[in-house]
Parts: structure tokens; C-alpha cells; sequence
């Protein structure tokens, strides 16, 4: 579900400036990845690549490796693979500070 | 020997050494004349902690509030101490030390989580920016207080406190510039506040997070109201479990809140 609020609140930005987006999608799913779970993350693929091709955004997606954290960088081929194959998506590694850091 | 430069020469040189508090102090004690303008340098950020008595040195040090520097800064820091009552920080009505403060631009306060902030209403109407960590659901009767305020950050509030029966003030500031909204757990309450204002949002960049499924809506509610002047976007989802440290603690705020400042 965490996946899909942030598809639907990237749908509601109209602004023909937007020029950055950044997600973190924590995700404490332990091992497999339920199908209900892998299509929202390939509605977000789609949506990103919207993104790209209308605004030339490239999109970050930030993760974290560690204790509760998920390690994107591995997933990401098969949870965003269009970004990913086209390489528009910057994965960035964020450290535990950087949690909740906010500027 | 009389000096030959010119003043607005002496203020040129003065200003080279705006990031040199050695230098600058150097200056005040070596011409009468040179103090103003150090003092706009040496002034121009000012941190309070109150666990370290700072309140207290300042009103010391410059017991006439109209006569103090306070009107050279720029940049307020007030670091409270959970639990104390804002009023024993600030004092109280007209003529208190925080009242000299009338040209702040950036204004930030962590840890004044009790009673009122109703002493820093309007402080300064420069106030472009403003950041509060930890403290209490009023924020949003002082986010109101400011006109020109651009830039809001806030950190842990406490909007449950209150979150039935306030009603926003007619006028609110526009709010164009960047929101960082940090909460764990109340986001849906934070949001509603801010949808609230009359003045609308209008903010080019949003950083935020929620905690659950059952805030998303009040996130997404909040970025499409900014949606036609949105530029960067940074969403952080965390599910109950999913964050590194459980339970978050108020030290790991702290600490970073420290560190990035």
C-alpha cells in the first residue's frame, strides 16, 4: 500500500516545473515480494517513466541497508525495471542519519 | 592620528571580515565608530541554550532591551528544555529581552513543547523562515503571525494536543518556498492545519514523511494543493516496524537535528 500512495501523490503534481523527485519507500517485507505489492511498484515504474518523458526528471530513489531496511539496489531491476534498463533512476544509498535529516 | 578612509570604506573592510569572530571583536574594542557595524556581523546569529543559562547572560550583558544588539540579527536559535514553560524562557509582555528581536529572518526554536509561543507571535515581520522542532501544536497560530514567512520546517509537532476546536486566522502567509515536514505519527493532523490556512500553499518544494497508510491521504491531499507551483518533491514512507530504530526516541531526533544543524 505504501507504494501505491506514493504512485497516486506523484499523479496529483501538475506543476510544469517540477524538475526533482525523491522517494523513500521503506518496506518491511522480509523476503518475497507479494504480486499484489510488485504491481504497484511496476505502476510507479510506469509513472516515473512519465515522468522522464514529459518532465526529463530523473527520479532518486533513496534506500537504506540495515537492520529493518530493505535493500533496494538489488530489487530494483525487478521492482522498477524500466527505470532501471533506460537508466533513469539514481539509487541512493541514505545512512541512518539521513533518516530523518531534513536539510 | 584621525583615520583618512572614508566610512563607507571602514564598513567595506569590516564587512570582509563578516565570518571572522576574532577579527570582528578585535574591531569593536579599536574604534568607537567601528562598533555598529561589527556588531551587525557579530550579531547577525545568535543562539540561545537555555540549559546553559544564555537567557540570563544576555539580559545581563544588555539589561535595556532597546539597547541591545538584538536588531542585528538575522538568524534566532532558541533551544529550550523539554518541559519548560515558554513563559520562564522569554519572559513576559512588551519590553522583554525577545522583543529586540525584530529583524530576524531565519527563526528557530527546538524543545519549547509547553504553554504557549503567543510571546514569539510577530516577533520580527522579516520573518522569511522558520523552523521548529519539537514544540507544541500553537505552531500554527505563529506560522499565521509571520507575513513575509516563505519557508516552514516542522519537526515532531504535537498538533493532538489540540486537534479539535482551532479555528485558523484569517490571513496566513503565502508560503513559497520549501516545507519540511517531519512527523512520526501525526502527520494527518500537521496537514490538516496547514490546509487550513487561508492563504492557501504554495510551496516550491516538499520534503515529508509519513508513518502508515493512514496518513498518505493527508500527504497526497497536501502536495496536489501545491501541485501548480511544485518543483522538487521528496516523499519518505515509513512503515510501523520498517524504521531502523524502534521506537524512535527522541535522542535519535535530537542527535540529528544537532548534527545538521
Amino acid at each position: 500500500m505504501t507504494v501505491q500512495w506514493i504512485t497516486t501523490t506523484l499523479r496529483t503534481v501538475e506543476s510544469r516545473n517540477l524538475q526533482s523527485i525523491a522517494i523513500y519507500a521503506s518496506d518491511n517485507i522480509p523476503g518475497t515480494i507479494e504480486e499484489e505489492d510488485h504491481q504497484e511498484w511496476k505502476d510507479l515504474d510506469r509513472l516515473l517513466v512519465q515522468f522522464w518523458t514529459s518532465h526529463s526528471i530523473r527520479p532518486q530513489v533513496l534506500y537504506a541497508v540495515g537492520e529493518g531496511g530493505r535493500d533496494l539496489r538489488g530489487d530494483a531491476p525487478s521492482l522498477l525495471p524500466e527505470v532501471t534498463r533506460r537508466g533513469l533512476v539514481d539509487l541512493v544509498e541514505i545512512t541512518s542519519y539521513d533518516y530523518v535529516a531534513v536539510r | 592620528m584621525s583615520c583618512v578612509l572614508p566610512p563607507e570604506i571602514l564598513d567595506l573592510i569590516i564587512d570582509h571580515l563578516h565570518d571572522e569572530r576574532a577579527a570582528l571583536k578585535a574591531c569593536c574594542v579599536a574604534s568607537k565608530s567601528w562598533v555598529p557595524r561589527t556588531r551587525s556581523h557579530l550579531f547577525a546569529h545568535v543562539e540561545f541554550d537555555v540549559s546553559k543559562a544564555h537567557v540570563k547572560l544576555w539580559e545581563k550583558t544588555f539589561p535595556d532591551p532597546s539597547k541591545s544588539p538584538a536588531h542585528h540579527t538575522r538568524e534566532l536559535f532558541v533551544d529550550g528544555i523539554h518541559g519548560t514553560p515558554v513563559i520562564s524562557v522569554v519572559g513576559a509582555g512588551v519590553g522583554s529581552w525577545i522583543q529586540a528581536f525584530s529583524n530576524v529572518v531565519h527563526l528557530e526554536f527546538s524543545r519549547l513543547d509547553q504553554a504557549s509561543l503567543i510571546p514569539f507571535h510577530g516577533l520580527s515581520p522579516a520573518v522569511r523562515s522558520l523552523r521548529l522542532d519539537h514544540c507544541t501544536a500553537e505552531v500554527f497560530d505563529l506560522v499565521c503571525s509571520f507575513p513575509l514567512l516563505e519557508d516552514l520546517a516542522l519537526i515532531n509537532p504535537y498538533p493532538e494536543r489540540d486537534a479539535g476546536g482551532w479555528t485558523a486566522p484569517s490571513t496566513s502567509p503565502r508560503l513559497t518556498g520549501s516545507l519540511d515536514l517531519l512527523t512520526f505519527g501525526v502527520a494527518r493532523f500537521t496537514t490538516r492545519r496547514l490546509l487550513d490556512l487561508s492563504g492557501g500553499l504554495h510551496f516550491y518544494r516538499i520534503n515529508m514523511m509519513f508513518t502508515g497508510n493512514d496518513e498518505a491521504k493527508s500527504v497526497t491531499d497536501l502536495v496536489s494543493s501545491c501541485s501548480d507551483t511544485l518543483e522538487s518533491l521528496t516523499l519518505r514512507c515509513y512503515l510501523p516496524g520498517a524504521f531502523p530504530w524502534a521506537p524512535v526516541t527522541d535522542q535519535h531526533l535530537t542527535a540529528c537535528g544537532r548534527r545538521c544543524a
